[in-house]
């Protein structure tokens, strides 16, 4: 109930808003190059481009001006994060540029039944793809039917999963039921993977689908594919930007595709985007983006100390660099902007909980055993060595800035205290050692284990891995690290062969909620306790296995929390769940990440400061890319 | 007509050679643990998505991930027998439309990379080895070391900042913005060259280091055979003589080599090539093998193979050809 209040009355903020731009609708501007077409009659009038009620972009900073390309660059072929980024994010509803809220986007308003299991989204009047064409339900529909078909190409993102139907109730609502209760829907629907139902148009992709074109099947396969399926995925999905042929709703529409081989990836300004500025400017400013596609990191750090970046901070922006960006800024014409980072931990050490080892599995599932290791990391020496002093020592717990941040599990055991740490192991029973030092398990072995690391996530992590090896030997406990590439290190967990692993720390901020793989274990990356998360996500799976109390007790409040629709509740049922984690201590944390930054040229207006940066609310994209601007 | 007949009967050992060698290149990007679908996995979960399991193995049945190693070899040898040869899982795109978009660029890289390197290695080699120990020959020597201890992408990163520090510019990349994506032109040609100087001069001076070492090291033993004085007692001119007899004589061993010369088409710059952005197919060797693209990494290192085949074959029949003794033996 509270739920739909609070959502009528976001869409009554933006619906005030909407009013306001709607009154100056007689003197919309537009793009000089755009109003030349209108003049040629290449083009229809800027006001018959866009919506009824146009989305009013209240700038950051100041009204723009129109033209100016924004040059970025792409690492390798499987970038396609930046673009999704840069270009791509404009669901039906979006997060506001704090991460605080949810509001209208692409939908004009939305509502919730009590229940939270019938989602109504209203589309602007008027709407159109970039090639002109009206934007409808219909072409949600459709997007709908092909990705919850047992035929959809991919994996199916967990929002499109939960839902059952979907239907156009007339050409400009769409209305989506949910099997069941789904209190953080729309929070799934303004995340990255929310433009999903929105990237399909009917009439373009239509053309791949075998109820549309019978020859359909025969065409992909004889381009190579494994079937239509194939096809369309590759058409029309949202990872892939190599046909530029297709029609999208974004800002600017792609020119030169993103194949992996073309060496710079462009896009240009589509004349139906459905923003305005508060003084009725058609948005972009920017005429276009220029992504150069580059193998080496070094390249792109290089382009942004010469003044060729003009506003990104994917790839480049490492601790290590910050000093090298720093001298560089007034010979490259930029400056450092800082975002806030979304991730709570540099490292998180997953003791496997449910080890198939079974001296491994007993040890690591005693909380004393867990509580001597944290306490025997030395983690302000790591911070000042891998971090350069930045960060402060921090358990698997939600940051500081979080609505759930939670004293206790963030803060506790993080003391170093070898003496603590050995008592606690004595007290456990593990007080015989070998000839080196090293402790002994109840049959007389030395307790050792393997901790295999990868590098490709995080540079620091065989360092970071070492060092935590050589705290624990001083306790006399023996790991064996090994950097390993990473698809192995992958088959090793996703086997559940693993003694214990290492990641950085996901949902910190706002994507707690969506994301809390280390408060309680809940999906395929909990992989402290892979088994009980399996009986939370797969029950039916063979490797399910029943958790102890306390997670099972985590289990039903997550439950309960992702089928309440009231956000008070659902803080209540959050907080609960950490009282337990903190309780239980599962994962061990090292360290706060610092800050993060970015490079801007000094003549890009509108940008953000203190942005949050995550994955889930993917930075920079919801503060509105398109009201980016060169200044004179 | 011996030399038909060696060649004929070098091809039929080549053929048998190509068959081995797909069997084992097509092993070792198996060896590794996991397949496409796993690196795919593995870098999704790098950037915070959590994967579905079930749609994985669905995939895997789809690209024939799941099957026997021999099956999956078969479906692939024979397709690449009719000159198909596969498909590129990271790029979805045919592995011929792939290469056949880099390897023109590929090759002219390496031809004037190679141009170069003997422009480069040849005077100075044949300058070092007459006037050995004179002041242009411990140049030579010093400066052939120093090309043979830098890594090439140490020298490409030096290059790098010292054209950035030096006069403000990248040189990454073999084109400027504007001619990134269009066809050729004239421009176009001028752009190409004003960037191609930096990979070449990269490629080509640890090549020639090495060749200026083994020329002046061959050379210096022709120089003091009888021959050699002979000629200069009967007044033949000092330059015409060595270039007519000992250098010829010299140059065999690096005859030999030039077979080897063409696998680095693809290989020699991977490195290079990485951190200089070239458009070329190293990178995407490389990336190939790190995403587990089999079709792609497969055909390339095919290709290597193939191309150390029949370059030794080349220069076999050069060095029969220039040298009558090995013809005849």
């Amino acid at each position: 109930m509270k739920q739909t209040l609070r959502l009528t009355m976001v869409a009554g903020v933006a619906l005030g808003a909407l009013v306001a731009g709607a009154a100056s609708a007689a003197d919309y501007n537009e793009a000089p190059g755009l109003a030349a077409m209108v003049a040629d009659g290449k083009l229809p009038p800027v006001a018959e481009r866009l919506p009824v009620n146009p989305v009013v972009l209240e700038p950051i900073n100041e009204i723009g001006k129109y033209g100016g390309t924004w040059r970025s660059a792409l690492k390798g072929a499987g970038d396609v994060g930046w673009i999704r980024r840069t270009v791509a994010y404009d669901p039906l509803v979006a997060f506001s540029i704090g991460w605080d809220a949810v509001v209208p986007n692409v939908a004009e308003s939305f509502e919730a039944n009590e229940e939270g299991t019938v989602f109504t989204f209203k589309l602007r009047e008027g709407h159109k793809w970039s090639d002109g064409t009206p934007f409808t339900a219909h072409d949600i529909v459709f997007a709908y039917d092909y990705m919850t078909s047992d035929e959809y190409f991919e994996s199916v993102p967990a929002h499109i999963k939960n839902v059952a139907s979907a239907e156009a109730v007339d050409d400009l609502t769409v209305r989506l039921t949910l099997p069941e209760p789904n209190g953080l829907f729309l929070q799934r629907m303004a995340s990255v993977d929310g433009m999903q139902p929105l990237v399909y148009q009917r009439e373009y992709c239509s053309q791949f689908h075998i109820d549309h074109n019978p020859d359909a099947d025969a065409q992909a396969k004889a381009a190579g594919l494994t079937g239509w399926s194939e096809a369309l995925y590759e058409a029309c999905d949202l990872d892939n930007w190599h046909d530029a042929n297709r029609p999208t709703l974004f800002a600017w529409q792609p020119t030169a595709p993103y194949d992996g081989l073309s060496p710079q990836v462009t896009f240009e300004r589509n004349p139906y985007y459905f923003k305005v500025d508060p003084e009725g400017n058609q948005l972009p400013y920017l005429d276009g983006l220029s992504m150069t596609q580059t193998a080496s990191t070094e390249d792109i750090v290089l382009k942004a100390l010469n003044g060729e970046i003009d506003f990104m901070n994917r790839h480049i922006a490492s601790l290590s660099n910050k000093p090298l960006f720093f001298d560089g800024q007034e010979a490259g014409g930029f400056y450092l902007y800082e975002t806030v980072e979304s991730l709570m931990n540099t490292g998180t050490v997953q003791l496997n909980q449910n080890s198939e080892n079974p001296i491994l599995n007993e040890l690591f599932n005693q909380k004393d055993f867990r509580v001597a290791l944290s306490h025997a990391i030395n983690r302000q020496e790591l911070i000042d060595v891998l971090f350069v002093g930045q960060g402060e020592p921090w358990q698997a717990g939600p940051r500081p800035e979080s609505r759930w941040y939670h004293e206790r599990l963030a803060k506790q055991y993080t003391e170093y205290d070898v003496e603590k740490a050995n008592a606690l192991l004595d007290g456990i029973g593990l007080t015989e050692k070998d000839g080196d030092g090293f402790r002994l398990d109840k049959e007389g072995n030395r307790i050792a284990f393997r901790l295999d690391v990868t590098s490709d996530l995080k540079p620091y992590f065989p360092d970071l891995a070492e060092l935590v090896a050589t705290y624990w030997s001083e306790v006399g406990i023996d790991v064996d690290v090994r950097t390993n590439e990473r698809s192995f290190v992958y088959e090793t967990i996703q086997a559940n062969k693993h003694d214990v692993h290492l990641w950085v720390g996901d949902g910190g901020l706002g994507d707690a909620l969506l994301d809390p793989r280390y408060y309680l274990p809940m999906n395929i990356e909990s992989l402290y306790a892979l088994r009980w998360a399996k009986s939370f996500y797969d029950p039916s799976s063979d490797d399910a296995q029943e958790p102890p109390a306390g997670v099972k007790r985590q289990h039903e409040l997550y439950a309960q929390l992702q089928s309440s629709a009231d956000p008070e509740n659902q803080d209540a049922l959050m907080a609960e769940i950490l009282d337990i984690a903190a309780d239980e201590f599962r994962v061990i944390g090292i360290s706060l990440p610092p800050n993060g930054y970015g490079i801007a040229r000094n003549n890009i207006g509108n940008v953000p400061n203190l942005q949050p940066q995550a994955w889930v609310y993917p930075t920079p994209g919801p503060m509105g890319t398109a009201q980016l601007y060169i200044k004179d | 007509m011996a030399l038909l007949r060696y060649a004929v009967r070098r091809l039929l050992f080549m053929i048998a050679t190509i068959l081995a060698l797909s069997i084992v290149c097509f092993g070792i990007i198996q060896l590794p643990p996991g397949d496409f679908l796993t690196a795919k996995m593995a870098e999704m979960a790098a950037t915070g998505d959590a994967v579905n399991v079930d749609a994985v193995e669905r995939l895997r049945a789809q690209y024939g991930l799941d099957r026997p190693f021999i099956v999956q070899y078969w479906l692939w040898v024979s397709g690449v027998v009719v000159g198909d040869f596969g498909f590129s899982f990271e790029l979805t795109k045919t592995v011929r439309e792939v290469i056949g978009d880099r390897l023109g660029i590929s090759l002219a890289v390496e031809f004037l990379a190679i141009v170069v390197l003997w422009a480069i290695a040849l005077p100075v080699g044949i300058y070092s080895a007459v006037r050995q120990y004179s002041i242009g020959d411990v140049a030579a020597t010093i400066f052939g070391f120093i090309g043979l201890a830098i890594p090439n992408f140490l020298l490409a990163l030096l290059l790098m900042y010292i054209s950035f520090v030096a006069f403000g510019a990248t040189i990454t990349g073999l084109f400027s913005d504007e001619y990134m994506n269009a066809r050729w032109s004239f421009g176009r040609l001028v752009d190409f060259f004003s960037h191609v100087w930096a990979p070449v001069l990269v490629i080509a001076t640890a090549g020639s280091a090495q060749v200026i070492r083994i020329l002046r090291a061959n050379l210096l033993d022709e120089l003091s055979r009888p021959y050699v004085d002979t000629a200069r007692a009967k007044g033949m001119a000092e330059w015409r003589l060595i270039m007519r007899y000992p250098v010829r004589v010299a140059m065999n061993p690096l005859v030999s080599t030039i077979g080897w010369l063409l696998p680095t088409i693809i290989s020699s710059s991977i490195v290079t090539g990485i951190v200089l952005n070239l458009p070329t197919l190293s990178p995407i060797l490389l990336r190939s093998l790190l995403s587990q693209d089999m079709h792609l990494a497969g055909a390339l290192i095919l290709l290597m193979g193939v191309l150390t085949l029949l370059g030794t074959l080349l220069s076999d029949l050069l060095l029969a050809w220039i040298d009558p003794r090995i013809r005849m033996a």
